[in-house]
């Protein structure tokens, strides 16, 4: 008769907490919750609460390129006034960092790390356009050479990291289809996107990404693709249009999440590089003006807004195909 | 779909578990409104784990009716050259619960 200790080794064990990391099949007794428990691999992505910001902040730009243990948040709007204050996330909780954008912004853009990042573009506190770029060491931001454009409304348009990416579309204002790529160093224009549009939600890396719907102004639903020198619209789109959402991941496995249609939603599609499925989980808080960070195995969107008010709270996404803790019942 | 409604606090990390958004869908909505699946065990007990407040779904409508009345109040007050700003150029819209 195979037994489970026949094929994994050793019998059930007993212990005080959940196993980290889980294994595909693995049972485990929990004698803090007295609860026998399974390792299972789930066939759609769930989203989960993360840490709630210290504060509620929406249009901010976030380190595309971090993970859900690792990733900065900065600028946006609180309401009123624009921010320039950093926040970081150790996949529990939010620090406000000591080191701020040297200019309060909103609606701009980011990518990069936790420790590596970028921040570009947006509207000042007197709503003046901004084309001016920060670099984040980890510690402080400093000023380096700007955009050939100055644009806002671009919250989730940029992707890539601290050396190497790309910021596709935004508002002029006027709808742009402007592309430009960052080598490290400056900003050089680079073909643009076929269909003009903001706030569209962009993943990958500099010489492979993906963008998703945004507005025309009238919101899309188109997809395109980014080889590293064009774009080029993707046959599928997204089942309904949408803009303003977040977006994580690769050109291949990229999310995305949330958005404005006519209204808040919190839909999340997952795009495998040729077609667009919607997950049977919704976020929790239907949002939107939000960035996002992370892969399609392991995710987080931050803040946003609802339309009556700002958002501190964050949700942490994991995909298909990764261990959850299921609770053995008798029902 | 049948749904129920309680009020709750986001505290953060662990409010909403994988574990749970893979056995029903909780939808969040202004005024910490939480929507559930009616008829599921396993959302009343989610409930509980969140010391949440059962409402009607009238009262939770009026719940939600009241922040977004506040933040439509507080939009329409706005000159209207803020209204054309990007986070401004949407009147909040009004929320009607399932």
């Amino acid at each position: 008769m195979t037994t489970y200790k026949g094929i994994n080794g050793f019998a059930v064990q007993s212990v005080a907490s959940d196993p980290s990391p889980l294994n595909e099949g693995q049972v485990w007794y929990n004698n803090a919750t007295y609860a026998f428990k399974l390792a299972a691999v789930t066939t759609s992505g769930t989203w989960a609460a993360g840490g709630n910001l210290n504060t509620a902040r929406a249009g901010s730009g976030g380190s595309k390129a971090g993970t859900q243990t690792a990733v900065i948040v900065y600028g946006g709007t609180l309401g009123p006034s624009y921010s320039s204050a950093t926040e970081s996330y150790n996949g529990s909780s939010w620090t406000t960092q000591p080191g701020s954008l040297n200019t309060s912004r909103a609606s701009l853009s980011g990518f990069g790390t936790q420790t590596a990042a970028l921040a570009f573009g947006g509207l000042n506190p007197v709503n003046a356009i901004q084309s001016a770029t920060e670099s984040y060491n980890g510690t402080s931001w400093t000023t380096v050479n700007s955009l050939n454009t100055g644009r806002y409304d671009i919250s989730s348009s940029g992707f890539g990291i601290q050396t190497a990416g790309i910021l596709a579309g935004g508002n002029l204002p006027g709808v742009s289809a402007a592309t430009e790529s960052w080598n490290g160093t400056s900003w050089t224009s680079v073909n643009s996107l076929n269909t003009s549009r903001f706030q569209n939600a962009s993943a990958g890396i500099q010489t492979a990404g993906i963008t998703f719907g945004g507005q025309t102004p009238s919101v899309s639903s188109a997809i395109e693709s980014w080889d590293g020198t064009s774009w080029t619209t993707s046959p599928a789109t997204l089942p309904t249009a949408v803009g303003y959402q977040g977006s994580f991941g690769t050109q291949t496995a990229a999310v995305t999440a949330g958005g404005l249609t006519t209204v808040a939603v919190g839909t999340t599609y997952l795009w495998n590089g040729t077609s667009i499925s919607t997950n049977p989980n919704s976020l929790a808080t239907a949002r939107y003006n939000l960035p996002g960070a992370g892969t399609q195995t392991d995710g987080l969107i931050i803040g946003g807004t609802n339309g009556a008010s700002n958002l501190a709270n964050t949700e942490e996404w994991t995909g298909p195909g990764v261990p959850q803790t299921k609770t053995i019942t008798t029902s | 779909m049948a749904y129920k409604y309680c009020v709750a606090e986001c505290w953060g990390k662990g409010f909403i578990t994988h574990g749970d958004s893979s056995k029903f869908q909780v939808s969040g909505f202004p005024g910490n409104v939480w929507q559930i699946p009616a008829n599921s065990q396993d959302a009343n007990l989610w409930v509980n784990k969140v010391a949440g407040s059962w409402k009607t779904k009238a009262e939770a409508q009026a719940i939600v009716d009241v922040e977004v009345t506040a933040a439509q109040a507080a939009w329409d007050a706005l000159p209207d050259e803020q209204k054309q700003q990007p986070f401004n150029r949407q009147r909040p819209t009004a929320i009607v619960l399932e």
